[in-house]
């Protein structure tokens, strides 16, 4: 685990230190789909957080589920 | 961090008030944290009254039905308030759950047909100054027989010209896990507390990555107190099959029934790995999680949009989603009596009827679309539908061998600037 962490965070310092794309190219970088926050809404996340046993990869803060 | 602290504080209080006081505290110190927040910024907001905020404010109504007979109807209020010259943004969002259950293990394990209402409420503001973006949120959900309070902060960093933007965040969590009919005092406590660590990079001038790794580490009552596990003579598990019918299993059975007992511990590390790409009218986005934890869940879940502009007005979005786990190290599907080394009877120390747990697969299919529907420029109304369906497959659980459902959101978002 740590060692895959340690390389991906190494192959992307590489991938960021190898391309660096000006401001004036990023039209397509800017559209609002091409932002990497979880694209599922509130009620598409509770479903995958009760129906898959793992969890990570969201943001933010939420408990209780409605499963008790 | 001024939120963490202020439950931490609710917490070391515990003995001194009943939940209803701890939850009024909490909820005051989160309203001085937002009254903080606003005065911190103050000078700024003034000024802002005379610049442009966008403003948004959305509703969504989403339906849930699945083949267990598990009913929920979620119906949710957001606004936001964003001003991107002081940097400065504000959101909120409140969300009940009205849950109908009478799935065949619920009933055949734990408690007959129920339901339930739950309340959620979140705040959220965030800060940017420069290259630098901190958040802080809070959290509140509550239903009859659980009170859950949560916040966490967020910091990311702007690097090598917004080509490179690490970020970190903290989460904290507090639940109280409690059965109804009985005394506040007698509920149990949960601890969660969380660490994300990550990166988002740009890769070329169509092409955007993240990479982002999670550690949960969960402490206190993790079972749930409603589920009684059926229990088997010694050998006689196996013939208990996969699915098995509640009369199968009632017959099998002994008489003893005992409550669901899970470790007191949880650590859960999740990797997740997003690539975004845009071609045209089109962004495919494909995400990937690898998770493990403590109790021996290994897990994979793999999510695909293909996000298609039609034309200025429409965008559409097939969707795909994969998840494959295996079950836990003390999952078992028919629990058996244990000798001890006396010769004296006993029931296994760990049993669950969880079959979350349990060793499945999950596969769900779905398209959404979102629809504009004002030309104005200093305004829009957007309407979103989505519908998902869920097809779960149990390898090793009892009473039920695959599950499918269905997700359906309507939603309408308002913005104005």
């Amino acid at each position: 685990m740590k060692t895959i962490s340690v390389l991906l965070v190494l192959g992307m310092l590489c991938a960021a230190g190898c391309v660096r794309v000006p401001p004036y190219r990023r039209e397509l970088l800017a559209h609002p789909t091409m932002l990497l926050t979880s694209p599922s809404g509130p009620a598409e996340s509770h479903v995958y957080a009760i129906q898959e046993g793992a969890s990570g990869g969201g943001q933010g803060a939420e408990g209780g589920c409605g499963c008790n | 961090m001024t939120v963490s602290l202020g439950v931490l504080t609710a917490s070391q209080d515990r003995a001194a008030h009943t939940p209803s006081d701890r939850f009024l505290i909490v909820v005051s110190q989160l309203v001085c944290l937002l009254a903080f927040l606003l005065c911190g910024s103050r000078i700024e907001v003034d000024t802002v009254c005379a610049r442009k905020l966008t403003t948004s404010a959305s509703t969504e109504l989403a339906g849930y039905t699945d083949s267990t007979q598990v009913h929920v109807a979620s119906p949710t209020v957001a606004a936001s308030v964003t001003d991107a010259e002081s940097g400065v943004s504000i959101s909120g969002r409140y969300l009940v759950d009205v849950v109908s259950a009478a799935s065949v293990d619920i009933v055949s394990t734990a408690s007959p047909r129920w339901d339930e209402v739950r309340h959620v409420g979140s705040l959220e503001a965030s800060y940017q100054r420069g290259p630098l973006s901190v958040s802080g949120s809070a959290g509140v959900s509550r239903e009859p027989d659980y009170l859950s309070l949560s916040a966490g902060a967020a910091a990311s960093l702007d690097l090598l010209e917004k080509n490179l933007t690490p970020f970190v965040g903290f989460r904290y969590g507090h639940d109280d896990v409690g059965v109804k009919g009985r005394p506040r005092a007698d509920w149990e406590l949960l601890q969660k507390g969380g660490l994300q660590l990550g990166a988002t990079f740009v890769v070329n001038h169509f092409m955007i990555a993240s990479v982002q790794l999670d550690a949960d580490f969960e402490r206190g009552y993790l079972a749930k107190p409603y589920r009684y596990i059926p229990l088997f003579a010694p050998g006689t598990g196996v013939d208990v099959s996969v699915g098995a019918e509640p009369s199968e299993v009632h017959a099998k059975r002994l008489p003893e029934r005992p409550i669901e007992r899970l470790p007191s511990e949880r650590n859960r590390y999740a990797v997740t790995g997003r690539i975004a790409a845009r071609r045209g009218p089109v962004t495919i986005r494909i995400d990937e999680r690898l998770y493990t934890d403590s109790w021996g869940v290994s897990a994979t879940t793999t999510d695909a949009r293909v996000m298609i502009d039609l034309g200025s007005r429409v965008m559409i979005w097939p969707h795909l989603r994969l998840h494959v786990q295996s079950g836990a190290s003390f999952w078992q599907r028919a629990y058996e009596l244990l000798q001890t080394e006396t010769g004296e009877w006993t029931i296994p120390r760990y049993r669950t009827g969880d079959r979350e747990l349990s060793k499945l697969s999950t596969y769900t299919g779905g398209l959404g679309g979102k629809f504009r529907l004002t030309d104005q420029a200093d305004s829009a109304w957007h309407i979103t539908y989505q519908l998902e369906a869920g097809y779960t497959q149990f390898f090793d659980a009892l009473y039920i061998k695959s599950r499918w459902s269905v997700l359906s959101v309507l939603g309408i978002t308002a913005q104005w600037n």
